[in-house]
């Protein structure tokens, strides 16, 4: 399945990269602070659980994948793993750009951002407890 | 023109056990905490879930700001001890969301729509779900997110054109429906029985009006003696009208 992406978005794309069904594509707990978009393909989003890995969401074409750690202007650690399910294609975002842009928001909507990112991460983190039970 | 990266913030105390938000209200400023601590937790019948216990510098509030104050507070917050906290006022910050990067406004959208997933899939995980079940949902809807407000309106049935009007009192109001408080002597005219369609007529101090069709769910004696209360569902209500509504549920 293809999707139209809005030119506003595609314009920050700097390049595509294709994954093979299963690849590792972000890994929980690593650092990292690359941001892409899902162009074509499934993901799903893992999380460390016990002694193994849980899925605790799939994500589908238009998903932005690896913003977290830019929203929560944080060190850089990944709060889960994102893995191919299926060959993947994805589009590399500008992240420099991204950034400044981000930058220039006011310091208040910014913590807003960041609050939400961080509602993101402890929901996840309670919905991934709550599925190995 | 006013400085958009400065907006209006405003100063307030609470003390020890004064709640800030209410699980259900409608609002959409924002709070931050400058000084003491605020629990923040979402009621189901009788229990009581403490979803987080927030300090000096947590923000609260924020999801009704990204839910653009569509939608009911998901939770309360009560001041755990004496409480400073700063309110952002949503309108000046939404401008400047509105006027984002398109780029930022999608990946923050994005964030939103899977933490909306998440949300869900911890409500469906938790036993909370399990106690739902027994509860008529759209009845339970109305009891989390109705509004107190002393109205005047006048009903008819559904479907009647001649000018034929009774008149009762609306109490509290939801996106679902109202309720209303109706005298007694109503019931000579119409019975007021659950499942009877009313043409519903509000007519507002500005002079405006607003009509909305709707089904009477529940029919109870009125704490006020001498009156019935109704609880009403809106039905087929037009975008207009809901939109006049969930503004009045804003403030």
């Amino acid at each position: 399945m293809q999707i139209s992406i809005d030119s506003s978005v595609s314009e920050y794309i700097l390049k595509e990269e294709i994954f093979e069904p299963g690849s590792v594509i972000l890994w929980e707990g690593k650092a990292g602070d690359w941001i892409f978009i899902l162009l074509e393909g499934t993901l799903k989003v893992k999380k460390r659980a016990g002694k193994g890995m849980i899925t605790i969401d799939t994500l589908r074409e238009g998903a932005v994948v690896g913003e977290m750690v830019m929203l929560k202007n944080s060190e850089g650690l990944r709060t889960a793993s994102v893995v191919a399910d299926g060959r993947v294609r994805l589009g590399i975002l500008d992240k420099e750009r991204l950034q400044r842009e981000y930058e220039l928001l006011s310091p208040q909507l910014r913590s807003l951002i960041k609050t939400l990112a961080l509602r993101l991460e402890e929901t996840t983190r309670k919905a991934s407890l709550l599925a190995l039970n | 023109m006013p400085d958009t990266k400065v907006p209006p913030i405003v100063r307030l105390s609470y003390s020890k056990g004064e709640q800030i938000i209410k699980e259900g209200d409608y609002g959409s400023s924002i709070y931050k905490i400058l000084s003491g601590r605020v629990r923040i937790f979402t009621c189901f019948g009788k229990d009581t879930t403490t979803l987080a216990i927030l300090d000096r510098g947590d923000i609260f509030g924020e999801m009704a700001f990204f839910n653009l104050g569509l939608e009911p507070r998901s939770a309360s917050a009560v001041a755990m001890e004496d409480v400073a906290l700063e309110v952002w006022h949503a309108a000046r910050l939404s401008d400047e969301y509105n006027n984002m990067q398109p780029i930022l406004r999608y990946i923050i959208q994005q964030s939103l729509k899977r933490l909306v997933r998440m949300n869900k899939i911890v409500d469906e995980l938790s036993s909370k779900k399990e106690a739902a079940t027994e509860i008529d949902s759209r009845v339970m809807q109305r009891q989390y997110f109705r509004k107190k407000w002393d109205q005047e309106c006048t009903y008819k049935p559904l479907g009647l054109s001649k000018s034929f009007r009774l008149s009762g009192m609306i109490r509290d109001v939801s996106l679902n429906g109202v309720g209303i408080e109706v005298p007694y002597e109503n019931t000579k005219e119409l019975r007021h029985e659950p499942g009877e369609e009313l043409a519903l007529n509000i007519q507002f101090t500005s002079g405006k009006s607003i009509s909305l069709d709707s089904r009477i769910r529940s029919v109870r004696r009125s704490i006020t003696l001498g009156y019935l209360f109704l609880g009403l569902e809106f039905k087929n209500v037009s975008k207009d009208a809901i939109r006049e509504i969930s503004m009045f549920m804003m403030f």
